[in-house]
């Protein structure tokens, strides 16, 4: 399935982009370091167990992941996905004892509410469209990400999924943000595209 | 003057010149990553680059340091939303002429051609 043409594909992309600088900008500031961007990939998908995810997917790693809600004309869900030593990594970076699991956890909830705020604040702004937010929390600890993502609750999904991956090289902490929009607040989005290309 | 946008993005590339005063929209062509990018200058079609940050192939980093290592006689202004200071600090470094954040504006865009003299 795929809903976007190559122009609002590319379109799209181009508003993450917007987007995931605000977010790089506000880690960088977190952790005083240089964070590296990749090119954001955007995919549609029935759900995020079936969405194409080669870089998460590809891998049988153990992950952490956070989830954070968004609502508003657009909705849907964010995740963030820690690699298994990420949060540790960043745990160090920023001076926290690694072993304390509640401090890394809490760590990886601020991280995502950065991560996410910035993004979506961005992408509303350059939609025109407010949003407001739910409290981000644990999805899964220390599961491959497939299995996690094989959650019943996000079976009903229809989403527009974007991934931006954020690599702090310093401490080779690496992150990716999951920003699944809900089907049936997508044509929001898709009109606010349309528009940008006439 | 020679005028060339590098970005991967097909949108950002028409807001760019969009964005662009009349004066510098008679001689522009196009590149979608770094790698096209110095192909068009070794070509002689680049006197002044607009540069994205984030491309695939040759990103925007790797673009600047190449020029950077040949000496290119060629002005570049970085257009990004990669708006850390430690990525406007290595540009700069790196030779570049000026930065300016994406979403870009015309109002931005004179303001730095006035700074940087190129009207």
């Amino acid at each position: 399935m795929d809903m976007l043409s190559e122009d609002q594909r590319d379109a799209l992309q181009e508003l993450m982009n917007v987007a995931m600088g605000q977010a790089a900008d506000q880690l960088a500031r977190l952790t005083d370091t240089f964070v590296v961007l990749s090119v954001p990939r955007i995919h549609s998908a029935a759900n995020l167990s079936e969405a194409q995810l080669p870089a998460i997917m590809g891998a049988e790693q153990m992950v952490d992941i956070t989830r954070q809600s968004f609502l508003g004309q657009v909705r849907g869900e964010a995740f963030v996905c820690f690699g298994s030593h990420g949060a540790d990594q960043l745990a160090e970076l920023m001076g926290y004892d690694e072993d304390n699991i509640q401090q890394r956890e809490e760590l990886m909830l601020d991280v995502t509410n950065i991560l996410c705020g910035a993004c979506i604040n961005s992408l509303a702004e350059q939609f025109e469209l407010p949003v407001s937010y739910g409290a981000p929390s644990v999805f899964s600890r220390q599961a491959p990400f497939k299995q996690a993502m094989n959650n019943k609750a996000l079976q009903s999904h229809q989403t527009l999924i974007m991934e931006i991956r954020f690599e702090v090289k310093a401490c080779q902490f690496t992150c990716d943000l999951l920003l699944c929009i809900a089907q049936e607040t997508v044509e929001h989005v898709m009109a606010v595209i349309d528009r940008l290309l006439s | 003057m020679k005028v060339l946008i590098t970005d991967d993005s097909s949108l950002a590339r028409k807001l760019l010149l969009k964005a662009l005063p009349e004066s510098l929209t008679d001689e522009v062509s196009q590149a979608a990553n770094g790698e096209e990018a110095l192909a068009a200058y070794e070509a002689g079609q680049a006197e002044l680059i607009f540069l994205d940050l984030t491309m695939p192939v040759m990103d925007g980093f790797q673009t600047l340091e190449h020029l950077h290592k040949i000496e290119a006689n060629v002005i570049v202004i970085v257009v990004s939303a990669d708006i850390q200071p430690q990525a406007r600090e290595l540009v700069m470094a790196l030779g570049a002429a000026a930065f300016i954040k994406k979403p870009i504006s015309s109002e931005a865009m004179l303001a730095t051609l006035h700074e940087i003299g190129v009207l």
